[in-house]
């Protein structure tokens, strides 16, 4: 019993690890997220990073983290990888100092660094990284303000509801901070226009969003717009129906395009949503090491999210989304 | 000697420690940077701070009962810690209030598992959800900035030891395991804590203060969750509301594949460590050999099943054996 | 009057008037009881009868709401079961009060190690004499068993009541409450249990028995103590009452 227990085991290690014997000549990229698999946004970037490890012949890794969001859980998958010794590296960024030392440890070892999808706040003067790949996150969430500010008739006060999906972490502060920034803007230019807003932790669990925006729009019914720092934002739709709110009563603002997004926007609750292309984000930081690796090139910023999309460009981006690149 | 063998195959932590010889040999053949000097030193980083919560539900699950908050007391103390070191306070005075705020919550859980009779199971899930609570508002939504030009060396400096250079940490862990091994192998207390989970009525009728020996444990599998959190945010020099989300399951994972019984009274310190050896070493192998990480929750689930049912039958084996 | 004298005269365990009420249920009204040295007293009654509330009192798991207990001739008061064994009382339960997973020798000194060091709570243990000691005391009962290492899981019911009395009598037990202990045993082992408080007695030790099978407590006591509804109804020597008599009394 005990001998045959101990030769399974020692079977399946030999074919995890037979499994990545076969393809030693090709260049090793890993790609790593802080978030856990059951974050469906991801699927479109693995697409991409997919697509450009075939296209240019890399063996390619994407490594989740469990428990969800653990950031230190990432740090040590980050480690990991730099002690492997790969050809380069994709990862989010997820907050400005956790990973600087390692990322600096990469670089010296030669192994390209390139931050997707979530960068340092600071930028290029955060880490030691190449170059990012994504959203201008700040921007991102000033043009979503923007939006919903356009769509509320002049005149009419404005008290906003400001989602925070994860308090601490860049992204959503960085994001969330673009929208306060577009508000205190407005305020200063219309002095007699009453504009008030309030942030709260929104959560990234959809169904917990969804009742805690709609708690708070109970209790203020005053509220007529919301921004997300994510998609979560859009399952409030159904609770808002619930209570008997019509589309246009709250305008909403979300990220990227997932079903539920199009969805409501269809439905008229979410009014607005940006697009920061997932598939980019796992496409061109492959490019960029392949090319890196092949002829030497030099890695480069790219804004991945600025694709505004209203309820008029509907019909076209769920012809792209049918394909799994949208 | 045949009495030897099967003391030893009778001992809780045998199948985890045959299990990560086994598969510690296994991987070092057929990756040769499994066992290198840099993997090895990124592989044992975070043993301490798992092995030490792992350590404390351990001795709480062999006392009889559980605690699911070790994940949010995890983060709440560094978090005071943090807190009160911004606010100027000394470094030692500010590590023994985060220690003090867990060894409270330890005292919380055991308050209301011992007076209120409810399942501890239960007290505690509901501690999981005040204590994260309390660090989320601590943090004030915004988590302070960790004091980075603060010396930690002596929690978690590099310990250059010529083939690994792990963490100072690992000697903390090495020796409260010796402390934790000590009192309950060779002392009257340990005694106890075996006797209150393995058997709570007998251990009463034998003039046990059942309740005083669990309210110790409660405090001490807290205070240690705490310390471990402590640790954590030394190292990375990070302090977030959400560190240690999730925790409490892979330590008590950690603490089944040692070997620990649910049921109470059968359990050791060196499972414990073993059972965290095992998990981070099976995460450490599916990176380093290109499987996707989606794998690793089913690797770490069908390790626990492994581990238990070789438990099983080494256990049955040794019962079998007549010395 | 000397104290020797005075000690000769006073039974051993004597209880005045003990009272017990678990919420409305009035369980003990108003018992007396006592013992003599090396007395084996059979205590008989229905189940509810109330004999098992009053050794319960007497091995401190439950205190009396009223009446007073003696201790050769000392007022005590019995408050948790390390006072009542402190005071000389062991209990011997019908589950054996064993914990399955740990050693004989841990069993048998289970709340009471003997310590190298420190005191109780904070002591290391002296596990050479905890082996020798239980070794000695099983040898004690005619019981000879693998080793001191070896778990009471791995013993039969009958191995673990010779455990549990050689343990009572280790720590010099005056009063030793059996409470069914031949329950669940077969008959060579009840008679082995038996057999233990005959020679008991012969120690000067008195036994208060308590059991279903009226022939298993008969043959052996020299004093029978009925009780029903919570009341004594009979105390009468065991010579004066056979066993149909003592089943109708009691059912």
């Amino acid at each position: 019993m005990l001998k045959t227990s101990l030769a399974a085991l020692a079977l399946g290690a030999a074919l995890v690890t037979a499994g990545a014997a076969g393809a030693a000549d090709k260049p090793k990229f890993v790609y790593l997220t802080q978030t856990g698999i059951d974050n469906s946004f991801w699927q479109s970037i693995k697409r991409g990073m997919d697509d450009a490890c075939a296209q240019f012949e890399a063996d390619c890794q994407l490594i989740f983290t469990t428990p969800n969001g653990d950031l230190q859980k990432h740090l040590q998958n980050l480690e990991t990888v730099v002690e492997q010794g790969v050809d380069g590296i994709v990862t989010v960024v997820v907050n400005d100092d956790l990973y600087d030392e390692t990322v600096k440890k990469a670089v010296d070892k030669g192994i390209p660094v390139i931050t997707a999808n979530v960068d340092d706040s600071q930028g290029a003067a955060g880490n030691a990284r190449n170059a990012f790949v994504g959203q201008d996150l700040f921007e991102a969430g000033y043009v979503l303000m923007k939006g919903l500010h356009a769509k509320i008739p002049a005149g009419q006060p404005i008290h906003a509801l400001l989602g925070l999906s994860r308090p601490g972490e860049s992204w959503a502060e960085a994001r969330i901070g673009g929208a306060k920034k577009f508000l205190e803007e407005a305020k200063a230019a219309e002095p007699n226009r009453e504009i008030t807003y309030e942030v709260i932790d929104s959560s990234n669990d959809i169904s917990v969003t969804a009742s805690r925006i709609c708690q708070y729009v109970q209790g203020k019914p005053e509220t007529n717009a919301y921004v997300d720092a994510g998609f979560w934002g859009a399952g409030a739709g159904e609770c808002l129906r619930d209570l008997g709110i019509k589309p246009g009563q709250l305008h909403m603002a979300t990220f990227d395009l997932v079903p539920v997004v199009l969805d409501e926007m269809k439905k008229g609750y979410v009014d607005i949503t940006i697009d920061q292309q997932p598939y980019y984000q796992g496409y061109l930081p492959i490019l960029q090491l392949a090319m890196m690796k092949k002829f030497g090139l030099s890695a480069f910023d790219v804004n991945t999210g600025k694709a505004v999309v209203e309820p008029k460009d509907l019909e076209q981006v769920e012809k792209f989304m049918s394909m799994g690149v949208r | 000697m045949k009495l030897n063998v099967r003391n030893l195959m009778a001992r809780p932590e045998m199948a985890a420690l045959l299990i990560f010889v086994a598969l510690f040999v296994v991987f070092s053949f057929i990756n040769d940077r499994f066992f290198a000097t840099g993997n090895m030193t990124v592989y044992l980083q975070p043993i301490p701070e798992l092995a030490i919560v792992a350590m404390g539900i351990t001795i709480l699950i062999i006392a009889g009962e559980f605690d699911l908050s070790v994940g949010s007391v995890f983060g709440l103390s560094p978090m005071v810690t943090v807190l009160l070191m911004q606010n100027g306070w000394p470094t030692a005075a500010a590590i023994l209030a985060g220690l003090m705020i867990a060894a409270l919550i330890g005292f919380g859980n055991g308050l209301i598992t011992l007076k209120l009779k409810i399942p501890s199971f239960i007290a505690t899930l509901g501690m999981l959800f005040m204590a994260r609570s309390f660090a989320v508002v601590l943090a004030g939504g915004f988590p302070p900035i960790f004091p980075r030009e603060l010396d930690v060396s002596w929690l978690v400096g590099r310990l250059d030891l010529g083939l690994v250079t792990p963490r100072v940490s690992l000697l903390y862990m090495i020796a409260i395991a010796l402390v934790l091994g000590f009192v309950l192998r060779r002392m009257d207390f340990g005694h106890w804590i075996f006797a209150t989970g393995g058997h709570p009525q007998a251990a009463r009728d034998m003039g046990i203060k059942t309740e005083r020996v669990k309210m110790a444990c409660f405090m001490l599998c807290a205070t240690l969750a705490g310390f471990a959190g402590i640790i954590q945010s030394f190292r990375v020099k990070v302090i977030v509301p959400n560190l240690g989300t999730g925790l409490e399951m892979q330590a008590i994972a950690a603490a089944v594949i040692g070997g620990v019984a649910l049921t109470g009274g059968v359990g050791s310190i060196l499972g414990a460590v073993v059972g965290t050896l095992l998990i981070a070493m099976i995460e450490n192998i599916l990176i380093l050999s290109g499987v996707n990480a989606n794998w690793f929750m089913f690797a770490v689930g069908a390790m626990i099943v492994v581990a238990v049912v070789l438990n099983t039958q080494t256990r049955l084996k040794a019962e079998g054996m007549k010395g | 009057m000397s104290t020797a004298a005075n000690t000769a005269e006073e039974p051993i365990i004597k209880c005045v008037g003990l009272q017990k009420w678990y919420g409305a249920v009035h369980a003990l009204k108003n018992v007396d009881f006592h013992a003599a040295r090396g007395e084996v007293i059979g205590l008989v009654g229905d189940n509810g009868a109330g004999k098992s509330t009053l050794i319960k009192i007497l091995s401190g798991v439950h205190t009396q709401d009223k009446g007073d207990i003696f201790i050769e001739g000392r007022n005590v008061s019995i408050t948790g079961p390390e006072v009542a064994m402190g005071l000389g009382i062991e209990t011997i339960y019908q589950y054996t009060a064993m914990v399955p997973e740990m050693s004989i020798a841990q069993n048998f000194f289970i709340g009471r190690e003997p310590l190298k060091f420190g005191r109780p709570g904070l002591g290391i243990v002296d596990r050479a004499k905890m082996a020798r000691e239980a070794m000695e005391g099983l040898r004690g009962v005619g019981l000879h068993l693998r080793g001191p290492d070896t778990p009471v899981k791995a013993l039969s019911g009958g191995q673990r009541q010779g455990v549990a009395i050689a343990r009572a009598m280790h720590f010099r037990s005056k009063v030793l409450i059996l409470d069914e202990p031949t329950n669940h045993l077969s008959v060579k082992e009840t008679n082995k249990v038996l057999d233990h408080v005959v020679e008991l007695k012969g120690l000067g030790i008195t036994s208060i028995f308590i059991s279903h099978n009226l022939h298993h407590i008969h043959p052996i006591s020299d004093r029978i103590v009925a009780m029903a509804r919570g009341e004594k109804i009979a105390d009468l020597p065991a010579g004066e009452i056979s066993v149909d008599e003592m089943t109708r009394m009691i059912s």
